[in-house]
C-alpha cells in the first residue's frame, strides 16, 4: 500500500530476559559489556552488541533481548550473584513501526514529546499509549526511514493495536506481516 | 426633515412588584425568591459569589442564565448598589459552550478501559465459553454444554465435575510476581504478615498481607524455588497495587534489604487442575522423569520442571478449590497448547463461577471478604499473624478494638428450610426483633448454590460469629422485602479436615 | 502538572501516583501506640509547599516531589 503514513509489523518472539542488579552487590554493567562487548546505559536507552539489544527500562534495570533462546539463562549464570535474572520472552508484545508520518501517529498515543530532537534513535522511553504501560523505542533508520518498536505486556496486545490503529488512521495505516 | 425633541422612553427597571401577594421567584430553576435574596443580605452574603452559595441562586444548569439579572438588581437595591457595582458571578458550563466530543471524550467504548486476555483465550472461546469481565481481564465464567439451560446448569456441572473427577481453570489472571535476592525471604517476612523467610526450597505457602493500618490488604501464594528466588502471586484485582506497594516497601521503608521484584504476570499462562484425578491429569502434561507422586511431590510442594516435550514449566500443589489440586505453568506461548492437553487428558474446563462455589465451600475469602474492613481474625486467620518478626501491619492490628471478640468473623450460613436461596448483601440480625440498624449483627459477604450439598450456602461477617455456631439467625434484605432463616455453620461446607487435598 | 522522575525525566502527571506526605518516618517496632496513629493516620494540610512521594509507573520508581498544593507547580 504505497500511501500508507504509517506500517504496522508485529515484531517475531525473542528472547527477552529482565537483568534487575542486587545494589552494592558487583558491576552488572561491566559483567554485560564484557559478554556482549557493548555499555549498557545506565538511564532510558538502548544499545546493540554482539546479537543482543540491551536497554535500560529503569534504575539498574534492564531488559535484553535477542540472541539464542537460552539467553535467560546465559545471563543468570553470568550474573550470578549480581542481579536478578527473569525470563521475559513470552512477557510482551513487540510491534515494529515506520511510515512517513509515524511520528504524528505516535505522538497521537503516547504521551512523551516526540520531537526529533528529543526523541532520537537509540532512546527508550517507559511511558503510556492510551491507558497501556509501553516501552517504546526509537530505532535506528533503516531502508524504510524512522523506525520505532513499542512493547506491551501480551495481555494487552489487542488493546495496543486498537490504540495505534486508532492513532494512525488518519494517515493510513498498513498492516505488514 | 423636522427633529423630534428630546424624549422620555418612560423606562423603569422593575425587578419586582411591590407589596405582591405570594411567593416571588427570581431563580426558576433553584427557586430561590425574592426573601432569599434579601435574607443573604440581611446574613452579610452581599458579594455576589457568596450570595450565590448561600441562596444556589445561579447555580442550576442555566447558571443564572435566567436569573441572575433581577437576583443581582435586587441585592443591588438592598445594598445601595447598581447592578454593575454588585458585579456577576462566574459563568459555567453549559451556558459557557463547551464541544460535544469533550463530553464524550477519546475514552469511550474499547477505549475507556483497556481488555486483557490470556493465552488460552481463543481455545476458550472455540469451547463455548461464556466470558465475563473481572477488572481489566476477560475470563471465562462458564462452558455450557448443548442441553444446558442456563449458567447455573453448566455451574453445577463444573462443579460437580471437579469434585468427582477433574478440572481445570484458566488462572493466568492472578497477579505473579518474582521476587530474587540474598534477602528475598526477610523482604517477604516483612510485606506479609506471616512467616515467609524460613519456607523450605521446593515448598509453597498460604501468604496473608496486611496494610500498615492493620486490617487485610490482599492474599496468594509464595513459593520458593531457590534460596534467593521465591514466585508470589496476588488476587487478579490487587495485581498492580500489590506491586506498587511492595516498591514502595523495598525503596522507602527497607532500603537496607538487597531484593529486587518484578512483575511476571503476563509471562506465565497458568491452570489450576483440581479433582480426585487431577494427578494423572497433570502427570500426562509433564515430561517423563519427573516423580510428582504423592511422596515427591505432596501437598504444598512447588517446582520448576519440564512438561509438554521439553518447555520449562512449574507446577505447584496448591488448592483453592479444596480437592487435590496443581496449578501448571508454562511460558504464554505455550498456554494453549497446555489447555488443549489437559483438556485431551481428560480434564474438563470450568469457570469462574464454578471456582466461586466452591471457594465459598470451602470458606476461602476473596474480593467480597477482603473488602478493606476485615481484620485477619475476622477471617480466621489472627493466628496467622507472625508474634517473632516485623511485619506491614503488625503494630496497628493489635489495637484493641481490632482484637474485640465482638467484631463481625466469617462464618457459614446455611438456610434452615431446603429449597431457599440465600443473598449477598443480606444483613444478619435475631430471629425476633426488628429488622433495623439498631439489630444489624453483620452482612452475608458472598452466596452460592452448592451442587455438591444440594442447597444454596453463603459466608457472612457476624458479630462474634466464631462463638455462635449452631444458632439461628435471619438474612435480611429489606430492599427487595425479602428474608431467610439461616443457621451459622462452619465455613468450611466440604471436607472440613481437608483430607482431600493430600490424596 | 508535570514531574520529574530521576530516571526518565520530565513527564505528565497521569504517569505518576501519589503516595503522601513524604516526611513521615516509620516507627520502630515496639513505638508507641501514638507514634503509630501520627504515621499511618495523621496528616498536615498544607496550603502550599508540601513534600510527597510519586510513584513513576514506566520505571517503577518512588520520587520524592516538592509540590505547591495551591498551584499544583513542582517546586524540587
Ligand atoms: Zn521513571
Amino acid at each position: 500500500m504505497a500511501d500508507a503514513g504509517v506500517t504496522l509489523r508485529r515484531a517475531e518472539a525473542r528472547p527477552m530476559a529482565g537483568v534487575a542488579a542486587f545494589a552494592g552487590a558487583g558491576d552488572v554493567q561491566g559483567a554485560l559489556a564484557q559478554a556482549f562487548g557493548v555499555a549498557a546505559p545506565a538511564r532510558p536507552g538502548r544499545v546493540e552488541g554482539q546479537g543482543v539489544a540491551i536497554s535500560c527500562v529503569g534504575a539498574g534495570h534492564w531488559l535484553v533481548a535477542g540472541g539464542e533462546a537460552g539467553l535467560p539463562a546465559r545471563l543468570r549464570t553470568l550474573l550470578d550473584g549480581q542481579a536478578a535474572v527473569t525470563d521475559q520472552s513470552d512477557m510482551w508484545d513487540v510491534t515494529c513501526l515506520h511510515g512517513s508520518s509515524v511520528r504524528e501517529a505516535l505522538a497521537r498515543c503516547v504521551q512523551v514529546d516526540l520531537h526529533p530532537s528529543r526523541f532520537g534513535a537509540g532512546d527508550v522511553a517507559l511511558t503510556r499509549a492510551g491507558h497501556l504501560d509501553v516501552i517504546l523505542w526509537c530505532m535506528a533508520d533503516g531502508a524504510v526511514g524512522e523506525r520505532f518498536e513499542i512493547a506491551v505486556w501480551r495481555s494487552y496486545a489487542g488493546s495496543l493495536h486498537h490504540a495505534l490503529h486508532a492513532a494512525a488512521g488518519a494517515f493510513g495505516v498498513h498492516v505488514a506481516d | 426633515m423636522p427633529a423630534s425633541g428630546a424624549e422620555s422612553a418612560g423606562i423603569e427597571a422593575l425587578w419586582q412588584v411591590p407589596d405582591s401577594q405570594g411567593k416571588a421567584f427570581v431563580d426558576f430553576q433553584n427557586d430561590v425568591t425574592a426573601p432569599d435574596v434579601a435574607l443573604a443580605a440581611r446574613e452579610g452574603f452581599t458579594a455576589v459569589e457568596h450570595l450565590k452559595r448561600y441562596t444556589t441562586l445561579g447555580m442550576a444548569t442555566d447558571q443564572g442564565k435566567t436569573s441572575n439579572v433581577v437576583g443581582l438588581a435586587l441585592m443591588a437595591a438592598q445594598t445601595g448598589r447598581s447592578i454593575a457595582q454588585t458585579g456577576t458571578t462566574v459563568f459555567r458550563p453549559p451556558y459557557t459552550p463547551v464541544a460535544v466530543g469533550v463530553f464524550a471524550g477519546h475514552h469511550r467504548g474499547r477505549d475507556f478501559k483497556p481488555t486483557r486476555l490470556t493465552p488460552a483465550h481463543a481455545w476458550a472461546k472455540a469451547q463455548g465459553a461464556v466470558f465475563v469481565e473481572a477488572g481489566e481481564w476477560m475470563r471465562a465464567a462458564y462452558f455450557p454444554q448443548s442441553g444446558e439451560a442456563d449458567w447455573q446448569t453448566s455451574t453445577n456441572r463444573e462443579v460437580l465435575t471437579v469434585r468427582s473427577a477433574c478440572g481445570f481453570c484458566d488462572v493466568t489472571t492472578l497477579g505473579k510476581i518474582d521476587v530474587q535476592g540474598p534477602d528475598a525471604g526477610k523482604f517477604l517476612d516483612f510485606v506479609y504478615a506471616n512467616a515467609m523467610a524460613g519456607l523450605a526450597v521446593g515448598r509453597a505457602r498460604y501468604g496473608l498481607m496486611l496494610r500498615e493500618d492493620g486490617l487485610v490488604f490482599d492474599d496468594g501464594t509464595v513459593a520458593r524455588l531457590s534460596p534467593t528466588h521465591f514466585v508470589i502471586t496476588t488476587t487478579t484485582a490487587n495485581a498492580g497495587r500489590v506491586l506498587r506497594h511492595m516498591e514502595f516497601c523495598r525503596q522507602v521503608l527497607r532500603p537496607d534489604l538487597c531484593v529486587c521484584i518484578e512483575p511476571v504476570t503476563d509471562q506465565w499462562a497458568q491452570f489450576a487442575v483440581a479433582g480426585p484425578h487431577a494427578r494423572r491429569v497433570v502427570a500426562s502434561v509433564v515430561d517423563p522423569g519427573t516423580d510428582i507422586g504423592n511422596a515427591a511431590f505432596p501437598f504444598m510442594a512447588a517446582a520448576e520442571m519440564p512438561m509438554l516435550g521439553g518447555v520449562a514449566g512449574r507446577l505447584f500443589r496448591i488448592s483453592f478449590s479444596g480437592e487435590m489440586a496443581y496449578e501448571v505453568a508454562v511460558p504464554a506461548r505455550h498456554g494453549e497448547a497446555l489447555a488443549q492437553a489437559l483438556h485431551a487428558a481428560g480434564a474438563v474446563p470450568y469457570g469462574l463461577e464454578a471456582l466461586n462455589v466452591m471457594r465459598i465451600e470451602k470458606g476461602h475469602p476473596t474480593g467480597a471478604e477482603l473488602d478493606g474492613r476485615t481484620s485477619a481474625a475476622d477471617l480466621g486467620m489472627g493466628k496467622m499473624l507472625s508474634t517473632k518478626k516485623e511485619f506491614i501491619g503488625r503494630a496497628m492490628a493489635q489495637r484493641p478494638a481490632l482484637l474485640d471478640p465482638q467484631r463481625p468473623q466469617l462464618v457459614g450460613i446455611k438456610p434452615v428450610a431446603g429449597g431457599v436461596a440465600l443473598q449477598a448483601g443480606a444483613h444478619m440480625v435475631p430471629l425476633d426483633g426488628p429488622a433495623d440498624a439498631a439489630h444489624d449483627q453483620g452482612h452475608v459477604s458472598s452466596v452460592a448454590y452448592s451442587a455438591t450439598l444440594g442447597h444454596w450456602i453463603g459466608l457472612a461477617f457476624v458479630a462474634g460469629g466464631s462463638r455462635r455456631i449452631g444458632e439461628r439467625m435471619r438474612a435480611v434484605n429489606p430492599l427487595q422485602g425479602r428474608e431467610a432463616e439461616v443457621e451459622i455453620v462452619s465455613k468450611v461446607f466440604v471436607d472440613p479436615e481437608g483430607s482431600r487435598l493430600h490424596g | 502538572m508535570r514531574m520529574t522522575c530521576p530516571v526518565c525525566g520530565e513527564r505528565g502527571s497521569e504517569e505518576f501516583a501519589c503516595g503522601g506526605d513524604a516526611s513521615r518516618v516509620r516507627p520502630e517496632p515496639g513505638a508507641s501506640a501514638e507514634a503509630w496513629v501520627e504515621y499511618v493516620y495523621m496528616r498536615a494540610n498544607p496550603a502550599g509547599p508540601h513534600s510527597e512521594v510519586w510513584y513513576h509507573h514506566g520505571c517503577r520508581t518512588w520520587l520524592t516531589v516538592t509540590r505547591d498544593t495551591r498551584t499544583n507547580t513542582v517546586l524540587v
